[in-house]
């Protein structure tokens, strides 16, 4: 939220501040899963036009 | 009766009357009374003060021959005895202003005396002297002149007689980012309760600490074809290898690294840490792809989903640093994206 404040272009939102691309509480396999979700959510922002701070949700 | 405020008055070429262009070499000279703008100057202030010289140099004279035309100026400048000096108003001329900002803070500092100068705000020499004069904010050329020299005039005889000044909305001058103690009757809770109410009932208050502006950031066009494109990783989550071999501190960082990732399917945590000193950083530390995703990046490469992954990754300690340092590591890092031909950047902050 502190990043659509600040005017940052393509923002996704991350698990927390200290695991933002992942989550302790899952096993390996299914961390990895989540991650890969959370990249693909990066890219898919890379690839679309915007005109102001945009928050792109993985949920 | 209060004596009589002595001025001296600081103009270009243009402004003195002596030339256009074809003058910008003109050296530092000097006449007594007001010239130009400096009769309206004198007009404003009236009985109250006195322009008593004119200081006016070149602006091409000013910019190539900095120390030498400050030097004469302030010459001129401290035989004149003046209470106060007047620069301008430089409106959005860009050797003008920087002659403006560099000769008033120089009066000031070398000898003593204050100074007053009136430019436009994105004239180069507003912010060079924003903070140590005031300055008034005036129209982008000399059609702003009648708005502006009323303000001018009033700071000068303020400045003059050692009055303080007022705060920046009150006397007109551009804010100096400077905070100052005052007393108030009401505490700090019935005052933010009585904001509230204001803003409840829509009506103006004024915030008592302001949002800072962090200017606005054009979004990139988008990339269409990501199979063919580079990315890169930044991050302020403080990732190094272990022993932090540039030493990046764990809060008001004052550099930044870059490590190479060539050859490496992954972040393994024998090599790689967080010297983050702002959050607990023991979910890095076990697993540093939860901070930089390089074996989900790695796989994208290898799938053909993306071009490749850029060889270094470039990280920092985002925790209570100035905004102005943050800036200058986005400027270098992107200057080095830029010539590694990377297309785009997944940016992972804490």
């Amino acid at each position: 939220m502190l990043h659509l404040a600040l005017g940052t272009p393509r923002i996704v939102l991350g698990k927390a501040v200290g695991h933002v691309l992942g989550d302790p509480e899952l096993s390996p396999e299914r961390e990895r899963s989540f991650r890969r979700v959370l990249v693909e959510k990066a890219l898919e922002a890379i690839r679309t036009p915007v005109t102001s701070p945009t928050l792109f949700s993985a949920e | 009766m209060m004596a009589r405020v002595r001025i001296v008055h600081y103009l270009n070429q243009f402004f003195a009357g002596v030339g256009g262009e074809a003058k910008a070499g003109h050296p530092v000279s000097a006449r007594p009374g007001p010239l130009g703008p400096g009769t309206l100057l004198q007009k404003l202030v009236g009985d109250a003060g006195e322009v008593a010289l004119t200081v006016y140099s070149g602006d091409n004279h000013f910019a190539e021959k900095t120390e030498d035309a400050v030097r004469d100026a302030l010459r001129f400048i401290e035989e004149a005895k003046p209470h106060v000096v007047v620069a301008g108003p430089a409106f959005n001329a860009g050797r003008y202003g920087t002659a403006c900002a560099v000769l008033c803070r120089r009066v000031q500092a070398e000898l003593g005396i204050p100074a007053v100068t009136a430019m436009f705000r994105e004239n180069p020499g507003f912010e060079m002297c924003r903070a140590a004069v005031p300055v008034v904010p005036t129209g982008e050329d000399v059609t702003g002149m009648a708005a502006a020299m009323p303000i001018v005039a009033r700071l000068a005889l303020k400045l003059g007689r050692g009055e303080p000044l007022g705060r920046p909305e009150e006397d007109g001058y551009a804010p100096r980012g400077q905070r100052r103690n005052e007393v108030d009757e009401r505490t700090g809770a019935q005052r933010a309760v009585a904001m509230l109410l204001d803003k409840l009932e829509g009506r103006p208050f004024v915030s008592e600490i302001p949002v800072p502006d962090f200017g606005l950031v054009v979004p990139a066009p988008p990339i269409g074809d990501l199979s063919h494109a580079k990315i890169a990783m930044v991050t302020t989550g403080g990732v190094v290898p272990h022993g932090n071999p540039d030493g990046i501190e764990s809060r008001r960082a004052t550099r930044w690294g870059k490590y190479s990732i060539a050859g490496l399917d992954r972040l393994d945590a024998e090599k790689w840490t967080s010297v983050h000193g702002g959050f607990d950083t023991q979910f890095i530390q076990g697993t540093p792809d939860r901070q930089l995703p390089l074996d989900i990046l790695r796989d994208l490469e290898r799938e053909g989903v993306i071009g490749g992954v850029h060889e270094f990754f470039y990280s920092t300690v985002g925790a209570g640093g100035p905004v102005h340092r943050a800036r200058g590591f986005g400027q270098e890092i992107a200057a080095d994206l830029k010539a590694s031909g990377v297309q785009a950047v997944i940016f992972t902050s804490t």
